[in-house]
């Protein structure tokens, strides 16, 4: 059972194994109730956090190796970051947005118009980052939008074909 | 998914970086700390964003000499959820399975979870469906819906699903 007062599962990494694995063990606890099909999204569920699309980390990863480069090291960046490589090559790969200019368009108009329709911003996300041909895919990979009266088939049908306009 | 958070991180600094770089050098070491670190309930820190400021004032420890600057960040992470379905590559197929890679996050989808029509191919090391037509083999875009998730100290480990319509094999890469 998660202690109400906890500081959002942090684990210190100065914590001995035992107790580092403790943490986890509350971590795992609490992650128990979190379920993307109904939008409990534990604590990224908040105002101070931004869910972001594929094309978007793409976009900040290549800005972090542009940047990486131009300070001059002598080493890459995989080299101090183990992730970085996975992150990007996974952002490259899935990106389906056309260019940087599409991405700002979609953030600018998609998810504005998305939004007023009520969709959170997690299914927008996922609406970007999976591309679904029609309403019926898109509420089975999505399926916090089969919630009753959430968004009509057609409304959602007309959003993927804007959607479209920006994938490469 | 993404996601863009608040972190906090308390950097050491020696004395020797107290100069017209401290900036600079705290952002360096945050980076050398953080990046390609895992943060519990907010999943794998892929990398910094930027410093919030105003960057805080250090507070020396007398005992090390050292100041402790009680940082805060944005951060690029990626937090898998249960439920989510996302795209990933498949990096081993065995008889029991395969397991595939979101970016940072391993994902095991067992054959109890593959349509019930595909089987298991020994010598391409695949699985393939009855009709030929899905084929589930090293470096295959694969769409799954996560089932399960375990944090542990260092790491998120998932299973997978490609059971239900709209799962398997995508274009992508």
């Amino acid at each position: 059972m998660a202690n109400p007062t906890d500081d959002h599962g942090e684990i210190p990494s100065s914590l001995p194994g035992a107790v580092a694995a403790s943490a986890a063990a509350s971590a795992t606890a609490a992650t128990r109730d979190e379920d993307a099909a109904c939008l409990r999204l534990g604590v990224m569920d908040s105002d101070k956090v931004e869910v972001l699309m594929i094309a978007e980390a793409a976009a900040l990863l290549a800005k972090r190796e542009a940047d990486h480069q131009k300070l001059g090291h002598t080493y890459s960046l995989d080299v101090v970051n183990g992730l970085f490589r996975p992150a990007m090559n996974y952002c490259t790969r899935f990106d389906r947005i056309q260019n940087k200019t599409a991405v700002l368009a979609v953030r600018e108009s998609f998810d504005a118009r998305a939004s007023e329709l009520g969709l959170h911003a997690f299914e927008v996300a996922q609406l970007v980052n999976l591309m679904p041909a029609d309403a019926e895919e898109a509420k089975a990979v999505i399926p916090s939008l089969r919630e009753e009266g959430k968004i009509d088939n057609d409304v959602l049908n007309s959003l993927l074909m804007e959607l479209t306009t920006f994938a490469k | 998914m993404f996601f863009l958070v608040d972190l906090e991180r308390r950097i050491h600094m020696p004395p020797r970086q107290f100069n017209a770089k401290l900036t600079d050098s705290l952002t360096q070491r945050l980076m050398q700390e953080v990046e390609g670190s895992f943060a519990g309930r907010h999943g794998f820190v892929v990398m910094v964003v930027h410093l919030h400021e105003p960057i805080p004032h250090g507070e020396l420890d007398h005992t090390t000499g050292f100041a402790v600057f009680p940082l805060k960040y944005k951060a690029l992470v990626f937090r898998p959820f249960k439920g989510e379905v996302l795209d990933s590559v498949v990096d081993k197929v065995t008889q029991h399975g395969f397991f595939a890679d979101a970016g940072p996050l391993k994902i095991f989808v067992s054959h109890h979870l593959l349509p019930p029509d595909m089987g298991y191919d020994a010598q391409a090391e695949c699985w393939r469906s009855v009709d030929g037509n899905d084929l589930i083999a090293k470096d295959a875009s694969v769409r799954l819906r996560i089932l399960g998730l375990k944090i542990e100290a260092t790491e998120i480990s998932a299973t997978g699903s490609v059971r239900d319509d709209y799962l398997g094999t995508v274009d992508g890469g």
